[in-house]
């Protein structure tokens, strides 16, 4: 049998990363016409039919907004020409990415990130989550400020391990 | 000679005919050449006699309004897997296997010291080997541990894993005795691409990644636990999904590396969810930040789970299960809070309570009070779409939406991840919206 001699296991718990992934345009389409649901499905069909991915889809009560690729931003631009509403292009957008395991079974750890990104007082469009994340969009020019607020509060502040 | 991990669950050791069953497959394995080394639940789900629950119950009973020491909880559910561990050993024995049961502490099992969701920090498996080595099957009680105190009390302390504790405990006795599989027994035949409860005969996945399985579990499909494939992961220890209750071959979990590719995995769903938006355009800028701060902080220091945040300047909102959601509102209905010398008084939907109304009149002489309400929805839920590389493909928003919108099912909001895409629904229209995602998803074709 192999020599097995203690072994440590599970990571610790709480935050362990920040990383910031920038090179986002955030669309946001306002006062789209009524029924507001076919709206919104008629801007999702253009972005397929121009082959365009998006993330971070929300809903607003007269919209629809999303997250592309910078390099895609003219071309969804471009596709949503001639749709009834106000089209508003959020260039240089990031998403800030906080890794922790199991993260969504951490009691009260999402409601920390959000606590500690509304006082780094940086404009958050979107958060998602996911079973070791979550993730934040923002302007690209506060992500760093973001990230490092969290690392500050997270890896070495008043939430470390 | 070759260890393989294999996990019973609750309904797999529930009464003597599904114990022979586990038994049959662990000397089924030994047959096969395998040092079988198993871990097991407490006997039943929630209602059975000595299931977790009903232990946890007989302490709560002696008097509702007094919440018990989590040691002392501790202490009474540990006894649920100790309980199938010996019953299950002596099963072996009768069938002429030669099997010792172990306490998670006598396998080696050392925690940290926070009982009720303790994590594992080192396991030192000399008995298990020992064991092993004399030909004996070793039946470990999962879900528990032990926390030596740094001033060495005699013994250490019992301490219990929290969710997926036994899976997790499968996994990392895996792991510490380099085991050629883990098999985690349940009694389905693997991990399905729905719930099969709601989504008629779903295919079982014979292959998933870590990433996915975790998704899966975390948003309401809990087969194997993620802390669990995690270890398996870390530790390259080869996962399964097996059923005690027939051949099926099961699920195989694997790094993601070893299944690169694009694919829908599944659909998913969470419980019930309650949501709050919380409108703070009558609010001054700095206020609005400030309530904000407040708000969260008291969420997060009260241990609330949040799914589905959303902030913008002029106001915040998110779901929280129903089984927190009563804490919720004790928390914020009724609560003020003072900003730069005004007063914030929270109300949670657009009747005011008692609790609300009796600050009103507290506050009436102070005045230059500002009530915020918060619209409610209850009765939702959130039902997902996981995938493995796909979820940035064209089109996948537009299918997912497209097919509510045929059903003519309400969605409140989204999230996406890059793994997931979820819509807050009615709770409903749940099954409606799960067999449509389902269909339309092509997964009623994924064997």
């Amino acid at each position: 049998m192999a020599q097995v001699a203690e072994t440590s296991f599970e990571k610790q718990r709480g935050v362990s990363s920040v990383e910031v992934r920038s090179g986002y345009s955030q669309l946001h389409l306002e006062e789209l016409a009524t029924p507001i649901l076919s709206s919104r499905l008629e801007v999702l069909r253009r972005m397929n039919a121009a082959g365009i991915s998006l993330d971070f889809m929300k809903m607003a009560p007269d919209g629809i907004s999303f997250l592309v690729a910078d390099g895609q931003a003219a071309q969804a631009q471009q596709a949503l020409e001639g749709v009834q509403g106000k089209l508003t292009i959020h260039h240089q957008c990031s998403i800030v990415v906080v890794y922790a395991v199991n993260i969504r079974d951490e009691e009260g750890m999402i409601a920390r990130i959000a606590q500690e990104a509304i006082r780094s007082d940086v404009d958050v469009d979107q958060i998602g989550d996911m079973h070791d994340r979550v993730l934040l969009v923002v302007p690209t020019e506060s992500a760093q400020r973001l990230a490092d607020g969290f690392r500050k509060a997270f890896l070495e502040g008043a939430y470390a391990n | 000679m070759r260890i393989k991990v294999m996990k019973f669950g609750g309904t797999s050791v529930a009464d003597a005919p599904s114990r022979l069953a586990a038994a049959m497959k662990i000397v089924s394995a030994k047959e096969q050449g395998f040092s079988p080394v198993v871990v097991v639940s407490a006997i039943g789900r929630k209602g059975s006699p000595y299931a977790t629950d009903t232990l946890l119950d007989l302490l709560r009973q002696v008097d509702p309004n007094v919440e018990p020491d989590a040691r002392e909880v501790d202490l009474m559910v540990g006894c649920g897997e100790i309980m199938a561990a010996s019953i299950l050993a002596h099963t072996l024995k009768t069938m002429g296997h030669a099997a010792l049961s172990f306490r998670g502490g006598q396998a080696g099992i050392r925690t940290d010291g926070v009982y009720g969701n303790a994590r594992i920090t080192r396991i030192h498996p000399v008995s298990i080997e020992r064991a092993v080595s004399e030909g004996k099957i070793p039946v470990i009680c999962g879900f528990q541990g032990v926390w030596v105190p740094g001033d060495g009390g005699p013994g250490g302390e019992l301490t219990t894993l929290g969710r997926g504790g036994s899976d997790t405990t499968a996994s990392a006795i895996g792991a510490a005795l380099n085991a050629a599989a883990v098999e985690i027994f349940t009694d389905v035949d693997g991990v399905k691409s729905a719930d099969p409860n709601f989504v008629e005969k779903p295919p079982t996945l014979r292959k998933v990644t870590y990433d996915e399985v975790a998704e899966l579990a975390h948003l309401g499909a809990k087969v194997v636990h993620p802390r669990a494939a995690e270890i398996a992961m870390n530790y390259k220890i080869p996962l399964w999904v097996k059923n005690t209750f027939s051949d099926d071959p099961g699920t195989e979990i694997v790094e993601r590396e070893a299944y690169p590719g694009s694919r829908v995995t599944g659909v998913s769903h969470t419980g019930k969810l309650t949501h709050l938006a919380f409108d703070l355009g009558n609010c001054k800028d700095r206020d609005s930040t400030s309530i904000k701060l407040k708000l969260y902080d008291l969420l997060a220091q009260n241990g609330i789970n949040l799914y589905m945040v959303g902030l913008n300047p002029s106001g915040t909102g998110f779901a929280v299960a129903k089984d927190q959601y009563a804490l919720v509102e004790k928390l914020l209905d009724g609560l003020v809070l003072p900003v730069d010398g005004r007063f914030y008084l929270f109300q949670i939907g657009r009747l005011a309570s008692h609790e609300v109304m009796t600050q009103q009149k507290l506050l009436a002489p102070v005045g230059n009070v500002e009530t915020i309400v918060a619209e409610l929805t209850e009765g939702c839920t959130m039902v997902s779409v996981i995938g493995h590389d796909y979820m940035g493909q064209p089109g996948v928003f537009l299918k997912l939406l497209t097919a509510l919108s045929e059903e003519q099912i309400p969605v409140y909001q989204t999230s996406d991840s890059d793994f997931s895409i979820s819509c807050l629904i009615p709770e409903a229209e749940m099954r409606r919206a799960l067999r449509k995602l389902h269909d339309v998803f092509g997964l009623s074709v994924t064997a």
